[in-house]
């Protein structure tokens, strides 16, 4: 394998890493450990890992749910 | 308004040494008196006493201004403030006044947008353009002006702000309501405190903050006086008349406010005694609430009361959340006293508290005081905080059957007539 190839194939893996990160967490939960969910980087990931819970960046990066929002949330929220 | 007389040449080199620049400032004083007459003076029945608020409001940028300039002439200095968590008390006994500064409306918008972003709310937005366009001598007069970090937008604005003044004096704010908050806010009281004794010389001690907190719980009694005597059907007040009053408590000598607003409220006391009002009986009666209103941001008022409502109360900086609090003046010690001014200003239910229950409380009860009949919720748009509870207090006032408007706007007129209706849909609402 070349370099180039092995680059590719190491991106691949990134490809569908949502889904991959999904059951990863249903095997983690399946173990026994406790999945904390994050919103900001001020939530100090080492006492989550220290813990032995995992540690979860929560869904904030996508426009499809924003309309479910309406109504909780000033409009301009998200302008 | 006697403009003319205002502007008399003694107030023009005035406003010149200030720095002001004359050209736009007459023409902001040319908009704010016909804006005056137009909403103010075209009342009917208004309380005689409104005429020292009249007079006021006509010298707002004169009389007022030459009494502050002879003030620091005498040794005395002016801190200006543009918030209700800057302590009054501490500045009076450090032999200072307190001002509010201009952030009332739209100026030098093309300037102000260079700095702040377009979604900036019209508070901040006005802080700024008054500021870039020279139009506010109580700024220009400030020998120390106090930003305090409460929102997000007036927190990160102070930062652009410093560059363009010479005297900004930054306070930390909590934003929760824990033993660790309070202890925020009394560290930072104290580290104000060495200020403004830094700045005027004065060792500020017992006595001097005892008195300090006497003058300024006499103006607040005052005007919980006159909330009080807004409760009676027919209203003795108009809500603009009852604004301005409190709007007028920021800029006014504080034991000279305090006369007048105990004079009105003599006054006020024989209407009721008559059965007289400012309107009919049964007018419907609403509660504003939500951001504060500085002059001249009348707008939303007076869309109400020429809509057949009265407004009965304002949950506002500029109103019952800014002065319902007294401070216990009767302990001893400074740092006694010091810690009564912290507890009196931790109880301010502001919406950068997270969360700020007693803010839906003290609308509810106010609903009860002052028998409304709904509540308006006035919002700045890109206000964060007080946008976001807007949609809670809504609810929650919905389930118990209380009718609330949730309104949101700015200091621009382009949004008179859309307002109109449906303020005028909600009064029939609430008939």
């Amino acid at each position: 394998m070349n370099a180039s190839t092995e680059v590719a194939c190491l991106l691949k893996s990134f490809g569908n890493m949502a889904e991959q990160s999904l059951v990863g967490l249903e095997m983690a939960k399946a173990d026994g450990l406790k999945v904390v969910g994050i919103y900001c980087i001020f939530a100090p990931v080492e006492i989550i890992r220290a813990a032995g819970a995992l540690p979860v960046g929560l869904c904030g990066k996508r426009a499809e749910p924003i309309a479910a929002a309406d109504g909780r949330l000033p409009p301009g929220s998200h302008g | 308004m006697e403009r003319e007389n205002s502007m008399s040449q003694d107030y023009r080199s005035m406003w010149e040494t200030l720095g002001l620049d004359l050209e736009a400032h007459d023409a902001l004083l040319g908009v704010l008196g016909d804006f005056y007459r137009d909403i103010y003076l075209s009342q009917k029945n208004r309380p005689e006493g409104m005429g020292y608020f009249d007079f006021v409001m006509s010298e707002v940028h004169g009389l007022r201004i030459r009494e502050l300039l002879d003030e620091k002439a005498a040794g005395r200095k002016i801190i200006g403030s543009y918030c209700v968590f800057v302590p009054e008390e501490i500045v009076l006994a450090g032999n200072a006044t307190l001002v509010g500064l201009c952030a009332g409306a739209d100026f030098a918008m093309e300037e102000v947008e260079k700095i702040l972003p377009r979604n900036t709310c019209a508070l901040i937005k006005s802080t700024f353009g008054f500021k870039l366009g020279r139009v506010c001598p109580y700024l220009e007069a400030a020998d120390m002006v106090v930003g305090e970090n409460t929102c997000d937008g007036k927190k990160k604005a102070y930062e652009s702000l410093g560059p363009l003044v010479s005297n900004l004096y930054i306070m930390d704010i909590p934003q929760v309501k824990s033993e660790k908050g309070k202890e925020l806010l009394r560290t930072e009281y104290f580290h104000f405190k060495d200020a403004v004794e830094a700045l005027t010389g004065v060792t500020i001690d017992a006595e001097r903050l005892r008195e300090g907190i006497h003058t300024v719980n006499a103006k607040r009694r005052a005007l919980h006086r006159l909330a009080g005597l807004r409760a009676a059907d027919p209203a003795p007040i108009s809500g603009l008349d009852a604004l301005l009053a409190n709007q007028v408590s920021f800029y006014d000598n504080p034991t000279r406010f305090t006369d007048a607003v105990n004079k009105i409220c003599d006054e006020l006391e024989k209407r009721i005694a008559a059965r007289q009002g400012v309107f009919s009986e049964k007018t419907p009666r609403v509660v504003i609430s939500g951001c504060p209103m500085a002059v001249p941001s009348w707008k939303i008022p007076s869309i109400v009361e020429t809509s057949g409502a009265v407004i009965v109360g304002e949950e506002s900086c500029v109103g019952e959340r800014g002065v319902r609090n007294l401070t216990d003046g009767s302990a001893q010690t400074l740092e006694a006293l010091m810690d009564a001014i912290v507890d009196r200003y931790f109880k301010v239910d502001c919406a950068i508290f997270t969360p700020n229950p007693d803010r839906l409380a003290h609308i509810e009860e106010m609903v009860r005081t002052y028998k409304a009949d709904g509540v308006i919720h006035y919002g700045l748009m890109f206000c964060q905080p007080y946008l976001m509870e807007a949609i809670p207090v809504e609810r929650a006032l919905e389930k118990k059957n209380i009718p609330c408007l949730r309104i949101d706007t700015d200091y621009g007129m382009e949004d008179v007539g859309q307002l109109k209706t449906r303020i005028e849909a909600f009064v029939e609402l609430i008939k």
